[in-house]
């Protein structure tokens, strides 16, 4: 039986100062930054078509062929390789695949999605092997057998990723049989997709694909819309590039939503598969739901208007989401990703080289990284957030139109820190 | 199985936490009535796109989403 991810305890008893001024400065640091933005801040400022400077050598070598499909070959033979090992190896503890899955993909396509933006989609091994296979029958990758019905959007992905975190969250004690199984669904799923809609089948539903291009929104790396070309950008800038449309809201309140269910989960043992599947769907609907009524509470917009602004204003949920990622994870990456290493290295007879900890050798380094990473994702929010009302809403209604959001905010501030320390 | 709670706080800290949100928007409510009352209320000069235009600017984005073209490395 491997549980690979227990969430990190010890916060609270290793943060420095009593976690009671941490939830109540988060809660005033937002509101206090609110204020200053409604009169500091009168036009907007982030522009997703500004940029600090151009790359063409970099964008040279991310372009070329060579090394795009070294690293779809190599995504394709990593999951190929975690998933024969997956049902093969006798062991259930220390099997590669669990920990390729949890850690490397999901938790490594965080901080390789924030360096180099949308990676997801270069190493997605079931793109590669569909270019791969459409290559060899002469057809384009982008011919399905059916068009891609606009109103689907992006709640396929939504639906994968709350797949993947019901299998991280809801169901406790898994072996790696379970993995393996989900992985091989999965795979079955996307390819069918793939088959029907073609290769926008993965831009749209694709989930981990997905999931990478929400948090490369963040990137400071980006292609500039008119030339392609890769430039250096405020990292802000980017993130209104974020898609409207279908499920636009549902994909960030699953990755909000389940990262509150983590936290919450650690310290309340609901037992029992549909308990805990029921609570993670609850937490993700109110994450989705709130968030659909807040950002509605304008004023002087017609219903069509207001119907639309959710969609319009997600991407200000994405700074928030990656605080949380990074506060839950980064111990993860850091020390669990090389104990991923030295499974794959014991699964071939190798030793196992000494391992780096520094968040178990230092317990507060974790702390304050996870309260700072929610803070910090929080007034990032509220700047985004800030900028898209002044650019979406009704002149007379731009700061009261963002009273219900910025409360609601201060709300998620406040119970993310709290369900954190452990409620 | 025994749990041990590391620490425990109770939701009535989310009392004094929301203080200075509530102030701030009471603040922003009170200014914004008391402009409107006296009428100064600059008008809608840039009113945002009008419902045609906002239609076109969906179908846009709905246009660029379709064209899916790499955006990595």
């Amino acid at each position: 039986m491997t549980r690979i991810l227990a969430h990190g305890t010890g916060e609270a008893a290793a943060f420095p100062v009593d976690i009671t001024y941490a939830l109540i400065g988060g809660s005033w640091a937002l509101a206090i930054s609110f204020l200053v933005l409604a009169f500091a801040w009168k036009t907007p400022r982030l522009d997703p078509a500004k940029h600090w400077a151009v790359l063409p050598r970099l964008t040279r070598f991310a372009d070329a062929r060579g090394v795009r499909e070294a690293l779809g070959v190599l995504g394709l033979v990593l999951a190929v390789g975690a998933l024969v090992v997956g049902f093969t190896a006798r062991h259930q503890h220390d099997n590669p695949l669990v920990g390729t899955f949890f850690i490397w993909l999901w938790v490594g396509l965080v901080p390789a999605s924030l360096v180099f933006g949308p990676i997801g989609k270069v190493v997605s091994p079931v793109r590669t092997l569909h270019r791969l296979v459409c290559t060899a029958l002469h057809r384009s990758p982008a011919r399905g057998l059916r068009p891609y019905p606009s109103w689907l959007g992006r709640w396929p992905a939504a639906v994968g990723l709350f797949a993947f975190v019901w299998l991280e969250l809801a169901v406790v004690h898994k072996g790696v049989a379970a993995v393996a199984w989900w992985c091989l669904a999965y795979l079955v799923v996307t390819a069918a997709g793939a088959i029907v809609f073609g290769d926008r089948w993965f831009a749209r539903a694709e989930p981990f694909e997905v999931y990478s291009g929400v948090i490369a929104t963040m990137s400071p790396l980006a292609r500039d819309a008119s030339s392609r070309e890769l430039v250096l950008r405020n990292p802000l800038c980017g993130l209104s590039t974020y898609r409207t449309g279908a499920g636009a809201v549902a994909v960030i309140a699953v990755l909000l939503g389940s990262t509150a269910f983590d936290a919450w989960s650690a310290t309340h043992r609901a037992t029992g598969i549909p308990a805990r599947t029921a609570i993670l769907l609850l937490f993700v609907v109110v994450v989705g739901v709130s968030f659909w009524l807040a950002t509605m509470a304008v004023g002087g917009v017609t219903r069509e208007r207001r119907l639309s602004i959710p969609g319009k204003m997600a991407h200000t949920l994405i700074p928030i989401a990656v605080g949380y990622l990074v506060a839950h994870y980064a111990k993860y990456f850091v020390e669990d990703g090389q104990e991923v290493l030295h499974s794959w290295l014991t699964a071939f007879g190798a030793d196992e080289p000494a391992a780096w900890t520094p968040f178990t050798d230092h317990p507060t380094l974790g702390s304050v990284l996870a309260v700072a990473a929610i803070v910090v994702g929080h007034l990032l929010a509220v700047v985004a957030a800030h900028d898209a009302a002044l650019r979406i809403l009704p002149k007379r209604h731009h700061l009261t139109g963002q009273l219900a959001l910025m409360l609601l905010m201060v709300g998620y501030t406040f119970t993310g820190l709290w369900l954190l320390f452990g409620g | 199985m025994r749990t041990v709670y590391l620490a425990d706080h109770s939701v009535v800290l989310a009392l004094p936490a929301f203080v200075p949100a509530f102030i701030v928007v009471g603040v922003i409510v009170a200014m914004v009535v008391r402009d409107r009352r006296r009428g100064d209320d600059e008008h809608d000069d840039q009113p945002f796109l009008d419902e045609d235009e906002m239609l076109d600017e969906d179908d846009r984005q709905l246009d660029e989403s379709t064209d899916d073209r790499g955006e990595d490395r």
